[in-house]
């Protein structure tokens, strides 16, 4: 049996070889790393944005706003690693052991948080705030990368694993940002300032590429 | 759901699942159970743990972030978001959203046996679990000097850094802070509840959204029940609420935090000393919840309404060169800056039209009373219902002739209302509004209320600032043909009668051209246009006379994109 682990090109000679499949066209792989996922953190993140779109209607630009902060706190969990000291020592590097961790949780969260949106849409009978599309999902996805990018830098921190703090400190600096006025006219409506919005979606992906990187922070 | 039935769901919620979450965390792992041993250790704990909870970066980095935010962004702000006398509120806002942090801090300090697998170790000591929970609750006392700290700081901060003298309402704030300081202990408190019912990380988060929802969801605009939460948030009238006793606040706050720290301790083998904590906590919730929620009684209402009919009977008054000012007793120190603005405006006029009785008396703005405004999915009328069923707006908005600063002030122009007001007097027109004309008359292009506005204008170096701030906006939103209220203290929850979002204070209003018209004439010399207007006194305060007329007599002309305006109109209706 030939094993292989994620993104390596070491690989084991077993009694049995086999053709050589990339570990993430494995299913076994995905069923791994989808245990790994905070689940009851995800749906928890997912209910709590249900029960606000439904309570508001998100008529407004604000409470989509809203939703996106709430939709994706679970995000900053993802990278926690309990058997980080195991897996580090792993020929795999850190980015691609990271990467389908963030890849699953980021794509149910999007999904749902794409049902909500029109579920709830298809619903409402007032007046809309309308956006279009794209900024919403700017918007969204803008801060998703946030809250992983929190928690790509907290899981380099020993025994920081299992906590929401960080992702809640994100939150918080989303919601201030929505709440102070003249933090909120720099950066809404999100059509007004699509460069603001790329710009920062560039240095969040830039950070989680930087804090994907071997080098120890700390001892 | 009220707000009563939810409070019991929610808790029912968490220890239901707490329940079917040991029975089945007990039937998946080996767990140490044992409940042996002493609580000597609880002080020492306590303390390691108080100054780990109050040294919480989640804590730490919420206030100082929020406490850097508002310093930045929000203190700063013009006052069409921020009133002066809210400012405070703001200052001390990042506390609160710190409790919310503290859940999160104090459920994960709690929890941290179990998560790193020391539950067995920890079991073998000579403390019982029971000593340790109790430890966890008392350090959640640890965080509240913090929080104080940052109430003083931000407060003596407040004061040094903001020009005009914000009143202080001393009995609101120490009522808050009290309030906030309690909220401190509860947030850590409710952590280790559910650090101790549901050991899992989105429990905090679950609890965190369950606080808000339960203090910003069900009855939180009931005119009653609205006192069942820790932060309530509907404010009917501010001054003129009727607001329960204090002690009753914090006692139900109290209560609510012991009942937390009770339930935390269920989590352990049931003792007589808990049953008797437990009951007396619910007790005083249901106590000081109930007396809370009690109708008002004739005689609160009946002081309300002569609050608001006559206010001078509740100001602090005094009189400074003829002028006579009322004003709340927190409010006082605003004399001070209005009074050189008046003697200004005074001062410039010919001695035979300077009138002999100005009085300037603090008033509440003229609200919408006629039915109820919809704020938040909420309607309601600006104050109690009670209140309203009884007040006569015809008098307690009456046009009596003097200028009516309102009680929401505004510290980046503190003394140009105050000024337009005498202005207004002197040069025949309303100085405030009133019932029967809440936004007040329509003077648009006539002489004297470009007068009056320079008068103003032109009166105090802010009244100058001020004037130029109005006149930067008008060109800037092009409003030369609009409807511009000089003095524009935006009505936050559109409740004014004036019906242009603003409140109804002012007694004349002109466009944005006779805005430009006052601030072209304000930008030449003073002394000249002062000679011009007492040779010209009669005509230039005659209501056919338009302001063409008074820039034409001082020289001056329009800019030409606002040429158009004024030569439309020539007459007001102001009477």
């Amino acid at each position: 049996m030939r094993m292989r682990t994620a993104g390596s090109n070491q690989s084991t000679l077993g009694p049995t070889p086999s053709p050589t499949l990339p570990a993430w066209q494995q299913a076994e792989y995905w069923r791994y790393t989808t245990r790994l996922v905070p689940w009851t953190l995800t749906a928890t993140s997912i209910l709590l944005g249900a029960a606000w779109a439904i309570r508001t209607h998100l008529d407004t630009a604000n409470e989509r706003s809203v939703l996106a902060v709430i939709s994706t706190i679970s995000l900053c969990a993802v990278f926690d690693d309990d058997a980080g000291v195991i897996t580090s020592a792993t020929p795999t590097p850190l980015w691609a052991r990271r990467m389908p961790r963030a890849v699953i949780p980021l794509s149910v969260l999007a999904v749902a948080w794409a049902l909500m949106v029109v579920g709830v849409a298809a619903r409402r009978t007032g007046t809309v705030e309308s956006a279009p599309v794209w900024a919403t999902t700017l918007e969204w996805f803008t801060v998703a990368v946030s809250q992983l990018v929190v928690g790509a830098i907290a899981s380099r921190r020993p025994g920081a694993s299992g906590s929401i703090a960080p992702g809640l400190l994100v939150a918080l600096v989303w919601l201030t940002a929505e709440g102070a006025p003249m933090l909120h006219r720099q950066m809404h409506p999100v059509r007004s300032h699509p460069a603001l919005w790329c710009a920062l979606l560039f240095v969040a992906l830039s950070a989680i590429a930087v804090a994907a990187q071997e080098r120890r922070w700390r001892s | 759901m009220t707000v009563t039935v939810s409070f019991a769901v929610t808790v029912a919620l968490i220890l239901g699942a707490g329940f079917v979450f040991r029975r089945w965390d007990e039937s998946h792992h080996q767990r140490f159970t044992d409940e042996a041993g002493t609580a000597r250790a609880v002080p020492a704990l306590a303390r390691v743990e108080a100054r780990r909870l109050a040294l919480h970066p989640a804590f730490l980095i919420t206030v100082g972030f929020i406490g850097a935010v508002t310093a930045a962004f929000m203190i700063p702000e013009a006052n069409h978001t921020i009133e002066a006398d809210r400012v405070e509120f703001f200052t001390v806002i990042a506390v609160p959203l710190g409790a919310l942090a503290l859940v999160a801090g104090a459920h994960r300090n709690a929890g941290r046996s179990r998560r790193e697998g020391t539950e067995e170790l920890f079991a073998s000591t000579p403390t019982s679990p029971r000593a340790r929970t109790s430890a966890f609750l008392l350090a959640c006392l640890g965080p509240v000097p913090i929080a104080f700290a940052y109430i003083v700081v931000a407060r003596l901060s407040l004061g040094t850094v903001l020009d005009a003298p914000v009143p202080t309402l001393w009995p609101l704030l120490i009522g808050a802070a009290v309030t906030i300081m309690l909220a401190v202990v509860g947030g850590g408190v409710v952590g280790v509840f559910l650090s101790r019912w549901l050991p899992t990380t989105a429990a905090a988060l679950a609890g965190i959204a369950a606080i808000i929802w339960l203090n910003n969801g069900p009855d939180n605009h009931h005119a009653r029940f609205r006192w069942l939460r820790v932060a309530v948030e509907k404010d009917l009238g501010g001054r003129f609420d009727i607001v329960p006793a204090a002690p009753w606040r914090f006692a139900f706050i109290a209560g609510l935090v012991g009942l937390g720290a009770c339930l935390a301790l269920w989590r352990h083998p049931a003792r007589r000393s808990l049953v008797v904590a437990t009951v007396s906590c619910v007790g005083l919730v249901a106590a000081s919840g109930w007396v809370m929620t009690r109708p008002p009684t004739a005689e609160q209402v009946r002081r309300v309404v002569a609050d608001l009919e006559s206010p001078t009977e509740r100001q602090h008054c005094e009189e400074r060169h003829g002028v006579r000012y009322c004003a709340y007793p927190d409010a006082a120190g605003w004399i001070d800056t209005w009074a050189p603005a008046v003697e200004a405006v005074i001062a410039a006029v010919p001695a035979a039209a300077r009138p002999d009785d100005v009085r300037v008396f603090q008033r509440e703005s003229v609200p919408q009373l006629t039915e109820p405004v919809e704020y938040n999915g909420d309607l309601s009328y600006p104050y109690l219902d009670e209140v309203v069923a009884v007040l006569d707006p015809a008098v307690a908005w009456r046009a009596d002739g003097a200028v009516h600063p309102p009680l929401e002030l505004d510290d980046q122009r503190p003394d140009l209302g105050v000024a337009f007001g005498v202005a207004s007097i002197i040069v025949g027109l309303p100085p405030a509004s009133s019932w029967s004309a809440p936004a007040g008359c329509w003077a648009q292009g006539q002489s004297r209320l470009v007068l009056a506005m320079w008068l103003a204008g032109s009166a105090t170096s802010t009244t100058r600032n001020a004037l130029s701030t109005v006149a930067e906006r008008v060109e800037e939103e092009a409003l030369v043909d609009q409807r511009v209220p000089f003095t524009t203290l935006s009505d936050y929850e559109d409740r004014s009668a004036s019906g242009d979002g603003y409140q109804a204070v002012v007694g004349a209003a002109g466009t944005g051209a006779d805005v430009l018209a006052a601030h072209r004439l304000a930008q030449s010399d003073r002394a000249e246009i002062i000679a011009v207007v007492a040779q010209n006194w009669d005509e230039v305060t005659d209501p056919t006379t338009p302001s063409s007329r008074l820039l034409e007599l001082a020289g001056l002309s329009l800019p030409e994109h606002t040429a158009l305006a004024p030569a439309a109109v020539r007459s007001g209706t102001c009477a």
